[in-house]
This record gives C-alpha cells, structure tokens and sequence, in this order.
C-alpha cells in the first residue's frame, strides 16, 4: 500500500507576482509577466525580451549573514521555501527537522555568479575573485539553504535534468516519502538565467522568441526565457491528519523517461511513455484527467510532438481534456518550470478554474487539442498532469488529484 | 558566377557537417546532403564566425528568415549579397 502525499504548503517568486495570490490572480486572468529585458545590458543581445522577476527584495526575508554565500537562484529557492513552510503552517521539532528531505532541482545552478565572476576574470583582468564563489555556484547550495534556514537535518541534495529537473525533485521526493525515508519534503526549483551568458548561450540555440510566448499557436515563434523558483511542502496525508493541516491537492503519482535518441530534439515516444506511467503510477484512467499543464514551449521542435504524444499517452479522453501551457504567461524557468507549473495545476484544481494557453491566435499544424486559448475556464479538476520535457531527453510528469476525492 | 574564394570557404564549412566522404558541389542541395536542422545551426554559426556577419534565422520560423538557400550555391549567392551590402554601407559612411 502507498503512502498518499498530500501537498500542504507552497510558496512561489515569479515574474507573475511574488506571492501565491498575485501568481494566481495573473495567471487565470491570463495576463503575461512577457516584457522587455530591464536587468541586463541588452545593447549585445539579438533578441531583447524575457520573463523577468520583478521587485524580489532578498534582504526582506533572508538573513543578511547569509545572503553574501548565495546567488540570484539560490535566494528565489530560500525566499519561496520560507514562504511554502510558512503557508503549510510547518512547526520544526528535531524529529521532524531528521524526517524532512530538501530536494531543489534547477538546470545550470549559480549562473549569475558565475558569469560576473568569470567577467572579472576575463574581460576586467581582475586577479582575484570574491571567496564565495564555489558556494554561490554550485547547484546544491539552493537546497542547502534551505536546510540552514530551517535547521533541517534529513536528505538533502540537488536534482539536475534541465528543463525537468524541478520535477524530477518533485518525484524524487513523491518516492522518497512514499518508502518511508522522509516523512515531510520541501521540494521545487529554482533558476536565474538571465545574466548575459546564459542569455546568449540560448540564443545561440536559435529558438527564443523575439515577439513573444504563443504556444500551439500557428504564429509562435520560440521560447521566452524566464526565472523564479517554486517550492512545495508535500507530506503524508496521515500526517497532514493528524495535524489539521489545510490540503491544496494531493501528489498522486509521477511518470518519467528518456527519450535515448538526441540531446535537442523531442521524440514522441519519450513523453508518450512518461505520460502513461504517470497515469499508472497515479491509478488514473486517461477519461479521468481534466486538465494538462503542458510543457509548452511554443517551440517548432515541442509543440506538435507534445500534441501527439497526449493523443497517444490518452487516447479517445485527449479531446476532451483542457490543455494549457502557462509559458505564455510566466516564460519558460528551465529548471524551475516544473515547480512553477506544479504550484499553477495545484491552484487550478483547487480553485476549479483552468488557466488559459495566453497570446493564441489559431492553432498550429499538428496542434488539435482544446489549449484554453487566452481565457481561462471553470471546470472542476478532478485530476490533472504537469508535464515536464527537458533537453537531453529527459522526462518528467506529475499527476496531481483534488484530495477529497481521495481522503 | 560565384566568386571562387567564397566559395570555396562556404564548401569547407558545409563538408564539415556533411557526413557524407565526397566532393560537395554548388548545385548540391540542402537535400542531397542531409543537412538537418542540427547541422543548419551549426554551419550558420560557422558562416557569421568565418564572414564576421550576423545571420538572422529563427529554427521555429525558418519560412521568415532572411537566409534562405536550397543548395550550395544560392548560399554561395546570399554570402556575397551579404558581404556587398556591408562594403557599401562602409563605402557610403
């Protein structure tokens, strides 16, 4: 028998608002954080757009002792953590601080250190770079964190799948509550990458927009890059119970696979396979899902092989499913999109309104779902799926539940 | 006529990505030698690095892009239309 998870807490720093209400009331009013680029010198970028966070204040929540260790994507991940345990409600004794597993995924880790470091570097000749540095960088330190905040002293380590890798987090730590190595998990990701060598790194790739995020939309023309964190508090249902905790959803089970073909472009197979085991791993049948959170990119490469793959994975109920990719709205967080989606399928199924697919004019070649387009919709949300499709042929979705259908 | 010093520049980076162990002509298309869109971005990097041009291309909208070529020789063609239009902006400043 498995242990049901439950979700209980979130917290969230988005280009949508910094705040789970404002996050919410943006997206299902199907406006777009899409703007132009303010943070970074754009006289060298071709393409001068993204989904920037906006007004993040790190030193109104996190210790200023501790501040100087972290780079931008660390202090998103602590700043939504803080927020998500004090959302759950979460009182730390020593007992739980050993059963509560920190898990962060994000995609490249500390690139805005790294970038003005190696900037130093290179191009200012400086001899000496800042001590802090390594810890800044490496991916881990998000998780860590979050662990020193909290004093937390269970499982904790970083998740790296690019795209994916807030997903795979958010799995890893469905298993890991689920065996029994943890009890509670603080789990999510967080990316910051927009500092100029990340931003011509995606560039090059020749796949941002310039106009900006239509996915599924005939006129679409690429991804629109975009930072922030998510974090979610999961734990048993049985001690989500005991303690009266409020349950936004419950985290019914997760699917995941590798395409093994190619490190760029999407299969339909891959995604087809982590969409059923999803469904398997959540006993769900396909007729019970109503909505997808779509990976979504508003990619050539994604979009129709996306489409296919929910025709595959769900069969006859695909049609009839409302499909959405909130992209449009808050740009693609890389290794945070996973969590972000996460927290936006969580408030659909809770609020019983699906947020729309944002900036869609007609569907594109190969695009036959219903994508909610521009305005969201009522519709009590039984079940629903995030999806998650990194480069490197990495694949991850959650299956999430309206937890009174359940307890 | 295509200017042979371009072209041959342009042939040495198509080989490059072109599998394919053989003689590269102009007439040869995108086609014959299976450049997919994995090797288009790699040889439009390889031509802005080789002429110092910047080459617009969008992989989601390839109908739209300025650089369009179907064989060796219309890129040949589009290199050099690229490279006068850059001396005469020069010239004329």
């Amino acid at each position: 028998m498995k242990r049901s998870v439950v979700v209980t807490g979130m917290g969230i720093v988005s280009p949508l608002g910094l705040t789970l209400g404002r996050f919410w009331d943006e997206l299902s009013a199907g406006r777009s954080a899409i703007g132009p680029i303010t943070t970074l010198p754009t006289e060298r970028l071709f393409v001068k757009i993204a989904a920037e966070v906006k007004d993040f204040d790190p030193s109104a929540s996190i210790d200023p002792k501790q501040l100087p260790y972290m780079d931008r994507f660390a202090q998103f991940a602590l700043v939504a953590a803080i927020d998500a345990v004090r959302d759950a409600d979460l009182e730390f004794d020593d007992a739980l601080r050993a059963r509560t597993a920190t898990l962060i995924g994000t995609g490249i880790g500390g690139q805005v250190a790294q970038d003005e470091s190696y900037k130093r570097l290179y191009q200012e000749g400086a001899q000496r770079f800042h001590p802090w540095v390594v810890p800044r960088v490496m991916t881990n330190s998000a998780a860590s964190h979050i662990c020193i905040q909290f004093g937390l002293t269970g499982p904790s380590f970083a998740i790296a799948s690019a795209c994916a890798s807030a997903a795979h987090a958010i799995s890893q730590s469905l298993a890991m509550i689920r065996s029994g190595l943890c009890d509670v998990a603080i789990t999510g990701g967080s990316e910051a990458c927009l500092c100029l060598g990340g931003f011509k790194s995606w560039e090059a790739l020749r796949v941002l927009s310039a106009d900006t995020c239509r996915p599924f939309s005939a006129d679409r023309s690429g991804l629109v890059l975009g930072e922030g964190a998510g974090v979610l508090v999961l734990e048993t249902a049985e001690r989500a119970r005991a303690r009266g905790a409020r349950v936004y959803a419950e985290l019914l089970g997760t699917g995941m696979s590798s395409d093994g073909t190619g490190v760029i472009h999407p299969t339909v197979e891959g995604p087809t396979a982590a969409l059923r085991a999803a469904l398997v791993d959540a006993e769900l049948d396909p007729s019970r899902i109503d909505y997808i959170n779509a990976h979504g990119t508003a990619t050539a490469a994604n979009d129709p092989t996306e489409t296919a793959a929910i025709h595959r994975a769900l069969g006859p109920a695909a049609p009839g499913i409302f499909v959405s990719s909130t992209k449009s709205m808050h740009g693609h967080l890389l290794g945070a999109s996973g969590a972000v989606e996460a927290v936006a399928t969580v408030l659909a199924i809770r609020e019983g309104i699906v947020p729309p697919t944002a900036n869609f004019t007609k569907p594109a070649d190969g695009c036959d779902l219903d994508y909610v387009p521009n305005i969201a919709r009522k519709r009590p949300i039984d079940a629903a799926l995030s999806s998650s499709f990194a480069f490197g042929g990495l694949n991850c979705v959650l299956a999430f539940g309206r937890h009174s259908l359940t307890a | 006529m295509p200017n042979p010093e371009i072209a041959a520049r342009v042939i040495r980076i198509m080989k490059a990505h072109v599998f394919e162990q053989r003689p590269i002509q102009l007439e040869d298309t995108v086609d014959d030698l299976k450049i997919d869109s994995l090797a288009l971005a790699e040889i439009l990097f390889d031509l802005e690095e080789e002429f110092d041009l910047k080459i617009d291309f969008n992989a989601n909208r390839p109908e739209d892009a300025d650089f369009q070529f179907s064989t060796v020789g219309e890129a040949v063609a589009r290199i050099e239309a690229m490279l006068m239009a850059r001396q005469h902006a020069g010239a004329a400043s």
